[in-house]
């Protein structure tokens, strides 16, 4: 994907990303399948998709934190970060990045934060791990942090151990963690989902007030569509280890071209909607080792016709009249057979 | 390997409930006494009904009958077994361990003489086995598949299947052969050297260390062997948590979360391991301090039940028994102390 | 006390909180203890379900633990089909754990890593005997078809799956031994929509078929609405507001309610 003419190097550029998992006697995994995408600095790009289609994946993948073996990156992927390629770069390289440069919150707040290390300690530790500043004011910056994330108590906070916080307090010591060093790269993987809505709101304020103040990167991978569309600049919807669409928040939402952005907009539950209904998608994720062949949608799509099971159709990105989009779907090129009722509609 | 590691990620939830940890520790060693009193009753009852007589030592023609029924009536084994026993046992909870038939001095004096000399060996062992055996793990974990990793599990294994008092025998004579270099020479006999007593201060506690050395290797190897093959296989899950992944995303050194965030989880259920070990580290002791003739319990306990000795047997058991509760009460507070999920309440 | 639910057919709740409040000490100087569940009641009946909302930290998550007796309460006490937790005998306790199930906030947590997934749902059936031997392979298939995998993916082990995935093996293993009541703590909170709906049909339908009561911990209002009847919405260990559903998302009595309902993010297509 060519990045949108913005006159400066992006942030964070991935190409071509492909991650498989292989192990003897199974056909590969191929969990991310050329996946590609720029980010600027100060801007947030939000990247949704099914449970199990490869965000976690490919966010993962950034500052190299997925564990090879089991899983393998191949080596035509590019990760350019400020224009130096990540992908194969030096043990001591990536440790200087990582935690300084590239922030990241884990999508399982319950599990990664050390049970043996109070949380106050794990929160200041890679601030003085670096030799810039001490100990102790690790210790002043962290009780800030955690108080900037919302803790009633912070100081409790401080001396608590993991498992004497609750799953959101958990959550929010890790984005506390992620933002320590002042990352010019935030990468946060379904940050919120422990949080209440109030909380929610305060903590997606505190992101959009670094970004303004430190000029933060954000890649926001979540569920939650309408948190994305309300912070994501740009959007990119994955299926299948793949990115099926990619435009404007305001475009993805929309007015969705792929059918699969549809069907997940169409699931969307509200409150307001009394008695509401909820369409599916039918079917689920395939498992990575057996993509459908054609466009990988196509079992699932209302729309599919012949030419979907057999010929892959690519991501076709171009500026049209409302800005940088693209889909990777054959309803491009024959917009006429986007028909029928579309998705079924279920009753709540 | 799994087992232990997922009990304490359970007990989160099944929190103990109680007190303060002295009140804890408190409640456990009360609790224990029952399970002693049975120990050396039991062991009573065995011990009188085993064949053999105390006072089998003493047969010699010079020695008149008389004189035996004498010393018989003294020690008062002519008595019917309940009254032995009731008398033993109502000396022995005041403290009163009686007196030793063969070494003919109280008992408590024998053991007050053997105790330390076992504790020294037993704890070197034990710091040995698990020094080495957590750091050889440790190291396989990080180099896991690598050369170095596949030869530490081949000579785990060996050394594991190697009996302690087999690889006692084999020091010793590998020692005191001819081809073992002069300069590293060890003692391989008694706790001290026969000038212990000449030399200054330090010398003696290098004479000390030297003479702890063949003994503790002997005792403390194979179990180390055991707590690598563990330890590798403990790392090797913790690294593999979510955790270890959040300390990489900080940009750590490999050192800092190993050591720091990777170590301390790892250790916990090899920690648990301590009160396994020790029943088998005191039974080895028993056969290496006959070997490498070391002045302790284990010597006093073999040569007691050659001799019919029955108080020192009891007492010498009682105070084994009472070891492996005290120590593992302790591997169970240290285990506590540093998994912060558990608390005795 | 005012009871937010109504008995139909059953005339007692199965699971019923009397007054329970749970309190952590605090650790070493200079920190307050915490009342992080205060003076709580409420009831699970079966066929019916109860959202439960709140800010987090709030004490839902202690309030799920001590209905399912994994803690103990400071004060107050759980009752059981009308006995309390602490009384019940060896049967009761047996009965009880098959009746009430949990599905932990921290799937990964509850899994053992060295156990696939399918011996780990297999071992739940086993337990409970509630099936043969023989058709546990088809049972646990059935369970992950249910909850959107794979019946392929139980020969795999719980770190290849997604957050999502394993979220869903969770609710398989809950639902595994046929409960009566089902406490689900934040259940669909890794779930993008359409799993969460397939998620959401799945409890409406054992509801129906089986009469399954939920207590239903998320923090999702959305989500709440669309499973729960009745809600309770809780803020520093108390139940502030309770009521029908619709009630209380139409007419919020309690200021944080109110702020919960008003910050709800809404799909915005027009940015
Ligand atoms: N170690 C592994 N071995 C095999 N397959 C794996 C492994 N790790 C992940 N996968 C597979 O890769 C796919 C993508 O996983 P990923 O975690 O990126 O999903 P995700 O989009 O983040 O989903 P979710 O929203 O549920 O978190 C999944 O189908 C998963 O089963
Ligand atoms: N084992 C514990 N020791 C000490 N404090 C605890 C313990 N467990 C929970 N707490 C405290 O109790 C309070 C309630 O926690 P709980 O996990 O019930 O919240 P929650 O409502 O589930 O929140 P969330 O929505 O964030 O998961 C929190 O302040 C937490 O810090
Ligand atoms: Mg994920
Ligand atoms: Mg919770």
């Amino acid at each position: 994907m060519n990045a949108p003419a913005r006159g400066v190097a992006p942030l964070l550029e991935v190409r071509d990303l492909r991650v498989r998992f292989e192990s003897a006697g199974e056909t590969a995994a191929r969990a991310v399948e050329g996946v590609s995408f720029t980010l600027a600095r100060g801007e947030t790009l939000g990247l949704v998709g099914e449970s199990g289609c490869g965000k976690s994946l490919t966010a993962l993948s950034i500052p190299r934190l997925v564990d090879e073996p089991p899983a393998q990156t191949s080596a035509d992927s590019s990760i350019l970060f400020r224009g130096e390629e990540l992908v194969g770069a030096s043990q001591q390289r990536l440790r200087q990045l990582r935690g300084a440069e590239i922030g990241f919150v884990f999508q399982e707040p319950m599990t990664s934060l050390n049970p043996v290390h109070r949380v106050g300690d794990q929160v200041a530790e890679a601030l003085w791990t670096r030799g810039e500043v001490s100990r102790k004011q690790a210790k002043t910056i962290a009780l800030e942090l955690l108080d900037r994330v919302e803790f009633r108590d912070p100081r409790r906070a401080m001396r608590a151990y993991p498992h004497e916080l609750s799953g959101g307090m958990r959550q929010r010591a890790l984005i506390a963690m992620a933002v320590a060093c002042e990352p010019s790269l935030l990468i946060a993987d379904e940050p919120t989902t422990a949080l209440d809505v109030t909380v929610q709101a305060q903590i997606l304020e505190l992101l959009a007030s670094l970004q303004a103040d430190t000029g933060l990167a954000l890649l926001l991978i979540s569920h939650d569509l309408a948190v994305v569309s309300q912070v994501a600049d740009r959007v990119a919807v994955m299926y299948a280890g793949r990115i099926v669409e990619t435009g404007t928040a305001r475009q993805v939402f929309g007015s969705p071209r792929h059918p699969y952005t549809e069907g997940l907009l169409r699931a969307v539950p509200t409150i307001d909607g009394a008695g509401g209904s909820l369409a599916m998608i039918p079917g689920r994720v395939p498992r990575p080792d057996a993509w459908p062949s054609g466009c990988t949608f196509h079992p699932r799509c209302p729309y599919a016709w012949d030419r979907c099971e057999t010929d892959e159709p690519d991501l076709r990105e171009g500026a049209t009249s409302s800005g940088w989009v693209g889909a990777r779907c054959w309803l491009e090129d024959e917009p006429a057979k986007r028909s029928g009722t579309g998705y079924a509609e279920v009753d709540s | 390997m799994a087992a232990p590691r997922r009990q304490t990620r359970r007990l989160e939830r099944f929190e103990l409930r109680g007190g303060l940890l002295g009140r804890y520790a408190v409640r456990r060693l009360v609790g224990s006494v029952p399970l002693l009193w049975g120990i050396v009753t039991l062991l009573f009852i065995l011990l009188h009904a085993a064949p053999g007589d105390p006072m089998a030592a003493f047969f010699n023609p010079n020695v008149s009958p008389d004189v035996l029924e004498q010393m018989r009536r003294n020690f008062g084994l002519d008595q019917s077994l309940l009254e032995q026993y009731g008398r033993w046992l109502g000396n022995f909870v005041t403290g009163d361990f009686g007196f030793s038939y063969s070494r003919l001095r109280p008992v408590r004096e024998v053991l007050a003489e053997a105790l330390p000399n076992t504790l020294w060996l037993g704890a070197t062992s034990l710091v040995v086995t698990f020094v080495v055996g957590c750091t050889v793990g440790i190291v396989q974990a990080v180099r896991q598949y690598s050369r170095l990793d596949h030869g530490l599990t081949f000579a785990a294994l060996s050394l594991y299947s190697i009996p302690t008092f087999w690889l006692g025998v084999v020091l010793v004579l590998l020692v005191s052969s001819n081809a073992w270099p002069a300069w590293l020479d060890l003692p391989i006999s008694g706790m001290q050297s026969l000038d212990y007593a000449e030399l200054g201060a330090w010398d003696r506690i290098v004479d000390r260390i030297r003479h702890l050395i063949l003994p503790t290797i002997a005792l403390g190897l194979s179990s180390a062997a055991a707590v690598a093959r563990y330890m590798r296989g403990s790392m090797l899950e913790t690294i593999d948590e979510d955790y270890i992944r959040t300390a990489r995303a900080k940009g750590l050194s490999e050192r800092r979360v190993i050591l720091r965030h990777a170590l301390a989880n790892a250790l916990l259920p090899v920690i648990s391991l301590v009160g396994l070990f020790l029943p088998i580290l005191f039974g080895g002791a028993v056969v290496i301090e006959v070997i490498f003739s070391w002045p302790g319990m284990g010597r006093v306990m073999v040569d007691a039940i050659g001799a019919r000795d029955y108080p020192l047997v009891l007492a010498a058991s009682f105070l084994f028994a009472t070891l492996v509760i005290v120590a593992n009460l302790l591997a169970d507070l240290l285990y506590a102390w540093v998994d912060p999920r558990i608390r005795y309440s | 006390m005012n009871s937010s639910t109504v008995a139909s057919g059953d005339s007692r709740p199965i699971l019923e909180a009397r007054h329970v409040s749970r309190r952590f000490s605090g650790r070493g100087r200079g920190t307050n203890s915490v009342l992080a569940v205060d003076d709580v009641c409420l009831e699970l009946w079966p066929g019916k379900t109860l959202g439960l909302v709140g800010e987090s930290g709030s004490g839902k998550s202690t309030l799920g633990r001590l209905l399912l007796g994994l803690e103990r309460p400071s004060g107050g006490c759980v009752h059981f089909e009308g006995r309390s937790l602490e009384d019940l005998d060896h049967d009761g306790r047996r009965r009880f754990r098959r009746t009430v199930q949990i599905v932990f906030q921290d799937p990964y947590a509850s899994l053992n890593p060295r156990m696939t997934v399918g011996a780990a749902i297999g071992e739940v059936l086993a337990v409970h005997g509630s099936v043969t031997s023989e058709a546990i392979p088809a049972r646990i298939g059935e369970l992950l078809e249910r909850v959107g995998l794979d019946p392929s993916d139980s020969r795999r082990y719980p770190h290849a799956f997604s957050g999502g995935q394993r979220q869903r093996i969770g609710i398989a293993r809950a639902l595994a031994v046929d409960p009566r009541i089902l406490i689900a703590d934040e259940p669909v909170s890794a779930l993008d929509v359409s799993v969460q709906a397939k998620i959401i049909a799945l409890f409406r339908d054992l509801q129906r078929d089986l009469g399954l009561g939920y207590l239903f911990i998320s923090h999702d209002l959305a989500v709440v609405r669309a499973v729960a009847s009745d809600v309770a919405v809780m803020q520093a260990g108390r139940i502030v507001e309770r009521g029908r559903t619709s009630t209380v998302y139409a007419h919020p009595e309690h200021p944080y309610t109110n702020s919960l309902l008003s910050a709800i993010p809404r799909l915005s297509t027009t940015a």
